[in-house]
């Protein structure tokens, strides 16, 4: 019973949150706890001390019973008896009473009147009460001295719960009254807990929520909040110190921070510009083919830039230490690593050449530079140092030595071709001293001398030619002369040679002959070159082949031999100024080995190309000279629609563009030249002229704003020369006023455009110009300009009729 | 010229592929009283007949013939006609090739770019050794 | 403690039962008149005070007189039973003189005109003398038996217990049919009790 109400309160306790309700329930419970247990035990005690009084009573009446019935039974006097006992009528407690035999018989019995009898028969119990059908009983023997005469049993009402009832009753009017008066209690004790409590806690709140950290909690009686109060100021008079110090540290530590950020900040940008800096250096490293690396100071390698470890196809790891002598060519590495181990022991700058092996499996050779880098103490900590890639000087030095050498050979072969003739000069002349000569001797002897002296001079000539053209002294006189005369000439020049060896010589040309416009000098001494060397380099009977046609809109020639022909490898150099294929043949035949190369650069100077083939030695050789298509002009033709080959593209031009903008100068040459023709460009008015007298163009588009001299100016001296009085001069000017158009045209340009220059108006104009020219000549077109130029308004004209 | 020697004829015979060479130099020889050129070729092939039949005492071999080198045949041809002397005529004048030259068994050699007047002189010395 | 009052409860019985079931000389009925009456006789005793205290270790005696029946019953009777805690010794005496020591005399149901002669002659002796005739009282006998309603009753005499010496508890008194010579006479039948 008394296990019950602990753990409740623990449970209500849990349940309550306030200060204030916890002390009330504790109060409360406390209280009720109280009552409980001394109610439980006060009537446990009252229902114990019931039941042992009417249990004491009872037996009491029990043994006066006895004892007064005692001679009744003894004597057997049941009335005596009888009448004993209804005198317990008297006594309102007791319920029943009666007298049995020794064996247990009713011999006399009383009961009160709302009670039921008692039985008939009753087994002899002890002395002890107990509790029979909710009766108190209790039996006596009835005793005789030793003898038992019988048995007295009486019963009472134990009404328990009557009893506990009433108590009850008692015990919770009691409760009640002393709960209120715990309320009240709790209530007066709990203002003076939760006072101190409330201050504590609204002065925490507002300092809280205003920050305010001069408030105090006031003083409390109590002692325990007296401490925690006093506390409490402490803390807050500290903390208000503590405040004013943090303050003042916060203040500081901003300071610090913001420095702090800002030297983070200043870190950064010194980083980012270090990371710059080291970017540049690092691209600069890559920039570098062959790279850039770093050793540090025993020698060892310890950085390569990606560049050259993408060009030889290693890794770093594979190139650190004393790995990249493993990619050096076998014939540099020991000298290589012996050198560069000499240079870490002492110290010194690095500067050699050797070849690495590349990822491509070739060697290239390259120039290491490194220098040897000191700390601020003055200690090597290392070299750093770039390989520049010097396979192109390497080459351009064999192609210098080569060409040294080659020119060595040729000034060997020159002054021995030089002296050949020389012998026979002397010993004719000498002859012709002889005394006895006849007339054929003597004849014979000049011949000679003529004749070897012809040939020097054929040869100076031909040196002399070559020199011209390398040093870009040799002017072309281009003039529109038939093909086949060309072709014919050079036929005749070489015939007695190739009659000489016996030669056939097949002539192949087109059934209509058309012009070209060429130096018609240097293409038949082209010619004639080429079918010298045919005729020469052919054993005596062979086949030479000429051959004349039209193809892409040029001309080309071409001369084919059955003769030695050229081995693969010498064909790539065989147009090179002193290379030679058969230097006996040659030689005997007083050749310099020349005669290529003046074929190439007469052929370039007109713009065209010349090719050599051959199936190897033996087998015969082909050479073609190619003219572009400007150089070719048809025939006039008075009728009839032109070839539906020229309709697709109209008449090619040379035209010079001239504009000090490079740009515009630049693209447009590009888009004419696109479309075919062939396109020069200055950015001077000055170079203008140079490359018009050396180019002869056919028009000259002319930016009239350019800074060494005006595009009239120009406009006038060109017109001034041979080669600029004919040609299409068109201006290209910014404005577009009637009086610009006037004064280009007074200068005398033939059309004026404004800027930016319309390539197809050009090409247009070119066309018809060219047209012109071919049919008429330049005459009408010059009495046409004239005509024209007064009509003219922002449009350059078009020319009208034929 | 000792006057009062019998003047030995010397016989020579050119190879010589420059055909003005070739026409000159045998009137200018045979100008002197020793010297007779009797034949000339322009191939080396022809060289040895040519000494046979003339009995030359001296070839004059031009260095590079049309027909093949004269270093090339000159071994077996002075082999092959021990009394005969060879004589490179020639227009180059490497040391190196000199000497190639003399190893192949030339008694002489003579530049082109000389007089003739060298050219006899080398004849008649190389015909006393 | 229940079981155990129970079990002597139920000895108890058993021995009465058994005492009043070794009496088979006077057939089935335990509750005959003599067994009865001997049965009295022995109750008497504790109703009873006798003017000396008896000697240590002293029986309590009952002399019968002229009635061997009585005397076997109550020797009987007396085997197992004390008395004031002393053992009881039946006497049978043919002459009152020898009921001297005896604290109880009975004379059984004989002639009744020697009765008085015979108490006389008993004197001033300290003996309850319980007598079964008519008129026993008045022959001087403290203790007399009647049969009333078929049921065994006695009388008493004051005076003759004055004489004797003896007391008598009141509580025999009550059950007495009649009590003589304490001033009022009661009759049994009323309600009326002292």
């Amino acid at each position: 019973m008394s296990d019950a109400p602990t753990s409740l309160p623990r449970v209500a306790l849990g349940a309550v949150r306030s200060l204030r309700g916890k002390l009330t329930l504790v109060v409360l419970l406390t209280t009720a706890i109280a009552l409980l247990t001394m109610t439980t035990a006060l009537l446990r005690r009252d229902l114990v001390q019931y039941w042992h009084s009417l249990a004491a009573d009872l037996d009491t009446e029990a043994g006066i019973l006895s004892l007064s019935l005692a001679p009744a039974v003894a004597f057997d006097d049941r009335r005596t008896a009888q009448r004993n006992l209804s005198a317990l009528s008297a006594k309102s407690a007791i319920l029943t009473a009666a007298l049995y035999t020794v064996d247990g018989q009713l011999y006399a019995s009383y009961a009160r009147s709302d009670a039921q009898a008692p039985p008939a028969r009753f087994a002899a119990q002890d002395g002890a009460a107990r509790l029979a059908d909710g009766r108190m009983e209790v039996s006596r023997s009835i005793l005789q001295g030793d003898e038992k005469l019988g048995t007295i049993r009486l019963t009472a009402a134990y009404d328990l719960w009557e009893h506990v009832r009433a108590y009850l009753r008692i015990l919770g009017l009691i409760m009640i009254l002393s709960m209120i008066v715990a309320l009240i209690l709790a209530a007066r004790l709990r203002r003076s807990i939760t006072a101190p409590v409330d201050a504590l806690a609204g002065v925490a709140h507002e300092i809280v929520t205003r920050g305010d950290r001069s408030l105090r909690v006031p003083d409390t009686p109590l002692e325990e909040f007296a401490q925690i109060t006093r506390a409490f100021n402490s803390v807050l008079a500290e903390s208000e110190t503590n405040t004013h110090e943090l303050e003042q540290i916060n203040r500081s530590l901003t300071r610090q921070i913001e420095e702090t950020r800002a030297a983070e900040a200043a870190r950064r940008v010194a980083e980012s510009a270090l990371r710059q800096s080291e970017q540049l250096y690092r691209a600069i490293g890559e920039s570098i083919d062959y790279g850039v690396w770093v050793c540090d100071a025993t020698g060892h390698n310890v950085y390569v830039s990606d560049s050259l470890l993408q060009l030889l196809g290693v890794t770093q790891a594979q190139c650190s230490s004393l790995g990249w002598a493993e990619l050096l060519h076998p014939d540099d590495v020991q000298a290589t690593v012996a050198s560069w181990l000499e240079c870490v022991r002492t110290g010194g700058a690095w500067y050699r050449e050797h070849r690495f092996r590349g990822a491509d499996g070739h060697y290239h050779p390259v120039l290491a530079q490194g220098v040897p880098i000191h700390n601020e103490d003055g200690k090597l900590t290392g070299w750093a140092g770039i390989n520049l890639d010097i396979s192109r000087i390497k080459r351009t030095e064999e192609a210098l030595r080569d060409a040294d050498r080659r020119k060595d050979e040729f000034l060997a072969t020159l002054a021995h071709e030089l002296r050949n003739p020389l012998a026979p000069i002397r010993h004719a002349a000498r002859l012709l001293g002889l005394r006895g000569l006849d007339e054929a001797q003597t004849q014979s002897a000049r011949d000679i001398i003529s004749r070897q002296v012809a040939r020097m001079a054929l040869l100076l000539d031909d040196l002399l030619e070559v020199s011209r053209i390398t040093r870009g002294h040799l002017e072309l006189r281009p003039e529109q002369v038939s093909a086949s005369s060309l072709v014919r000439a050079a036929v005749e020049t070489t015939r007695p040679l190739i009659e000489s060896k016996g030669h056939r010589l097949n002539i192949q040309m087109p059934e209509e002959d058309f012009d070209i416009i060429v130096d018609p000098l240097r293409i038949s001494q082209a010619l004639s070159n080429l079918l010298t060397n045919a005729a020469k380099y052919t054993d005596p009977g062979g086949r030479i082949l000429l051959q004349l046609h039209r193809g892409d809109g040029g001309v080309a020639f071409s001369v084919t031999d059955s003769g030695i022909g050229v081995p693969a490898a010498a064909l790539p150099a065989i147009f090179e100024m002193f290379s030679q294929v058969n230097s006996a043949i040659d030689r005997s035949e007083g050749g310099l080995g020349i005669g290529l190369a003046l074929v190439k650069g007469l052929i370039s100077m007109h713009g065209g190309s010349v090719e050599a083939s051959s199936e190897g030695a033996g087998r015969g050789s082909t050479f073609t000279i190619r003219l572009p298509a400007s150089s070719v002009r048809d025939n006039a033709r008075i009728h009839g629609s032109d070839p539906p080959q020229r309709l697709q593209q109209g008449p090619r031009g040379r035209i010079l563009v001239v504009d000090d903008n490079r740009d515009a100068a630049d693209s447009l040459a590009m888009v004419l030249g696109k479309a075919g023709h062939e396109t020069f460009t200055a950015y001077t008015g000055e170079r203008a002229l140079q490359i018009g007298e050396r180019e002869h163009p056919d028009v000259i588009v002319l930016d009239i704003g350019m800074p060494d001299m005006t595009g009239y100016e120009a406009a006038q001296r060109v017109r001034r020369t041979k080669w600029g009085n004919d040609i299409l001069l068109l201006a290209i000017t910014g404005w577009g006023q009637k009086e610009d158009i006037e004064r280009a045209l007074k200068a005398g340009f033939d059309f004026h455009m404004t800027k930016p220059a319309d390539p197809e108006r050009v090409e247009n104009l070119l066309g018809e110009y060219l047209k012109s020219r071919v049919r008429t000549g330049s005459k009408l077109f010059e009495e046409r300009r004239d005509g024209s130029r007064r009509d003219s308004a922002n449009h350059p004209h078009r020319h009208r009729g034929g | 010229m000792d006057p009062g020697e019998t003047q030995q004829i010397i016989r020579i015979v050119i190879a010589e592929d420059n055909d003005d060479l070739r026409a000159l130099l045998p009137p200018l020889l045979n100008d002197t009283a020793d010297l007779r050129c009797l034949a000339t070729t322009a191939q080396i092939a022809d060289v040895a007949g040519l000494i046979t039949r003339h009995h030359a005492d001296v070839a004059i071999l031009d260095i590079q013939l049309r027909d093949g080198s004269a270093l090339k045949y000159l071994p077996e041809l002075s082999k092959q006609f021990p009394a005969t002397k060879f004589l490179i005529h020639s227009g180059h004048s490497n040391p190196d090739f000199i000497r190639a030259v003399q190893a192949a068994g030339a008694n002489a050699y003579i530049r082109k770019s000389g007089d003739i007047d060298d050219l006899i002189a080398a004849i008649r010395g190389v015909i006393k050794h | 403690m229940r079981e155990r009052g129970f079990a002597q409860a139920m000895l108890v019985a058993a021995a009465l039962c058994l005492s009043f079931a070794a009496e088979p000389a006077h057939g089935g009925d335990v509750y005959s008149e003599e067994a009865v009456k001997a049965a009295f006789v022995l109750r008497f005793s504790s109703y009873v005070i006798w003017p000396e205290p008896p000697a240590a270790g002293a029986a309590f005696r009952i002399a019968v007189l002229g009635d061997v029946a009585m005397t076997s019953r109550l020797q009987a009777l007396a085997e197992n039973r004390r008395v004031g805690g002393r053992a009881i010794e039946v006497i049978p005496i043919s002459n009152v003189s020898e009921a001297r020591d005896a604290q109880v005399l009975y004379i059984g149901n004989r002639r009744s005109g020697s009765l008085p002669a015979l108490l006389r002659n008993l004197g001033k002796r300290e003996v309850l003398t319980i007598t079964d005739t008519a008129n026993g009282l008045e022959a001087g006998s403290v203790i007399n038996f009647l049969i009333v309603d078929q049921r065994v009753r006695f009388e008493v005499s004051m005076e003759a217990a004055r004489r004797a010496g003896l007391r008598i508890s009141s509580a025999l008194l009550s059950v007495a049919v009649r009590v003589q010579g304490h001033g009022v006479e009661q009759v049994v039948n009323g309600e009326e009790r002292r």
